[in-house]
This record gives structure tokens, C-alpha cells and sequence, in this order.
């Protein structure tokens, strides 16, 4: 009787240890496995930020490439005058500007997304001082919800004006063929 | 005697917690390799939508229509649907990968709701 203690002993222990290491193991597997998908979630919204992104900076530029009040706005921005969108603010040199803020928000928010910064500047190519209106180029920062599976309790509803976890964020820029 | 008896239980102990926990560890393996693939399908089905999108929205007359396959040979369905937007017409492609299935039964055990999917909204370009 007291010869065989120490061998139940032993058995009890060692049952212990494989249980704790089962849990150990199931813990990280279950750990390792929300993870990937939090990180698998981050990186698609990425990609999703970087189509709203796209698609909101060529629909702008289409807008603006048919708009009887294109030229005007081509002067302007080659002035130094804007069409500038940060957010809620709009700094917009006429009706041509208007429009095309309102098509690229609709687009940013048919993919998914929030129209976070519209720039419309003159292109490059066409700043020469014996040029006039010219070609324009479309600039677009657009944001996505990440739709983490594990939200974050901080996560804000809205993008903010810095990068954040909840909110993927891409820029994208089209500019008139010619 | 007892003891040799008793060392011999243990192994044997042993033995048989290692082949039942080593189905686990594949099933657990597979299921993390099963995740990698509809992931990776996940981004090629965004990139299909996209590249879809860029084609579709381009003047008709210029690029002639083009298919799934013409982007990426994986089997899958693209729809092309043209949406009446307030701001002009839109093309919205929604591209279907049929997933690729590692741990077999996986599909039928999660139906269609994990299959590689993307949607993409352009306007058409001005012609």
C-alpha cells in the first residue's frame, strides 16, 4: 500500500500536466485563430479603402471633365484658388467644384467608405506660363471601416483626422488623359 | 515488478494521449491552412472587382467587355450591373470566387457565406 502512493502520485501529476497543456495549447490556438482573422479583416479593408479611394477619384474627374464650368475651375486652381474637401470643410471656387465633391462622396459611400480629403489641382504638365486652362488632376483620401471582429471599445464611429485601427485609409489620384 | 508494470502503464499512458491528440493537432493545422486560403482569395476576388471595374466603366466603344477569365483564371462568377446613380450611370461589379476547400466538408459545413467575395462601384467614364 504505501509502496504504490508515490506511483498514483506520480500519475496524478503527470494527468495535470497534460491537461495544462492541453489548455495551454487550445488557449493559443484560439488566441492565434481571432488573431489571424483581425489581422486578415485589417489587411482586406485595406484593399477595400484603396477601391473607394479609386473609384471616388475617377468618378470626380470624369464630373469634372464634362462640366461646362471645367475651364474656369482649371484657371483657378492654376491661380492658387481651390477646390479643397478636409472633411466637412469645403473650400470650393464654384458650382463645377460642388458637383464633383457631391459624386465622389456618393461613390466613396456606395464602397464602403467616407470621403475624407478631395483636392482638385492643375497638372503638372500643364503649368507653363503660356498656357491657360489646362488638364486637371484628382486627388482622393478615402476611409473604410475595418470591421475588426474584435472591436476595439475605443473604436470611433467616424474616421479621424489621424490613422486609427478601426479605419483603413487610401489615397488615389486620377488625372485627365491628354 | 509492480514498478516496471508501472512504468510500462505510463508509456503506454502516453502512447495513447499522443494518437488521440495528434488528429486534433492535423485538424487544427488544416483549419489555419484553410483560413490562409480563403483569405488570399478574398484579396485576388477585391483585385478582380477592381481591375473588373476600372474595364467596365471605360467607353464601350474603346475596350470590348471583359470576363472573369480574362482577369484571373481562378472559377468563379463576376455580375456587371449598371446602376442609375444620381450623378450619372454607374457600373457595379460584384465578383464570386468558389473557394478552394483544404479540410474537406468545409463548404457544406459553412454554406456559401465564407466563399471569396467583392463588390466595386465606379462611374462610367465620359465618352
Amino acid at each position: 500500500m504505501l509502496r504504490r502512493r508515490p506511483h498514483g502520485r506520480r500519475q496524478r501529476s503527470c494527468g495535470g500536466a497534460a491537461a495544462l497543456v492541453v489548455s495551454l495549447l487550445m488557449g493559443g490556438v484560439l488566441t492565434g485563430g481571432v488573431g489571424a482573422i483581425d489581422a486578415a479583416a485589417a489587411v482586406a479593408a485595406q484593399a477595400r479603402a484603396e477601391a473607394a479611394a479609386d473609384a471616388a477619384a475617377h468618378a470626380a474627374a470624369g464630373v469634372l471633365a464634362v462640366d461646362g464650368e471645367r475651364e474656369r475651375l482649371s484657371i483657378q486652381v492654376q491661380a492658387g484658388g481651390g477646390c479643397d474637401v478636409d472633411g466637412s470643410t469645403v473650400m470650393s471656387s464654384g458650382s463645377a467644384c460642388d458637383h464633383a465633391v457631391q459624386v465622389a462622396r456618393d461613390i466613396a459611400k456606395r464602397n464602403g467608405g467616407v470621403l475624407l480629403r478631395m483636392v482638385v489641382g492643375p497638372d503638372l504638365r500643364d503649368i507653363r506660363a503660356d498656357r491657360g486652362a489646362g488638364r486637371l488632376l484628382t486627388l482622393v483620401r478615402a476611409a473604410v471601416p475595418r470591421a475588426l471582429p474584435v472591436q476595439p471599445v475605443s473604436c470611433p464611429s467616424a474616421p479621424r483626422a489621424a490613422a486609427d485601427v478601426c479605419w483603413a485609409e487610401a489615397w488615389s489620384a486620377a488625372q485627365e488623359a491628354g | 515488478m509492480t514498478s516496471r508494470r508501472g512504468r510500462a502503464g505510463e508509456r503506454g499512458s502516453e502512447t495513447l494521449e499522443l494518437v488521440a491528440v495528434l488528429p486534433l493537432i492535423g485538424l487544427v493545422l488544416l483549419l489555419a491552412w484553410q483560413g490562409v486560403v480563403l483569405v488570399r482569395q478574398e484579396f485576388q476576388a477585391q483585385a478582380d472587382a477592381h481591375a473588373l471595374a476600372r474595364q467596365a466603366v471605360l467607353c464601350a466603344r474603346a475596350v470590348p467587355p471583359s470576363r472573369l477569365a480574362d482577369v484571373d483564371p481562378a472559377p468563379g462568377t463576376a455580375t456587371v450591373t449598371d446602376v442609375s446613380g444620381q450623378h450619372g450611370g454607374l457600373v457595379r461589379v460584384e465578383v464570386r470566387l468558389d473557394p478552394s476547400i483544404v479540410m474537406p466538408g468545409f463548404d457544406k459545413a459553412l454554406g456559401s457565406s465564407l466563399a471569396p467575395h467583392a463588390t466595386v462601384v465606379m462611374r462610367r467614364e465620359p465618352c
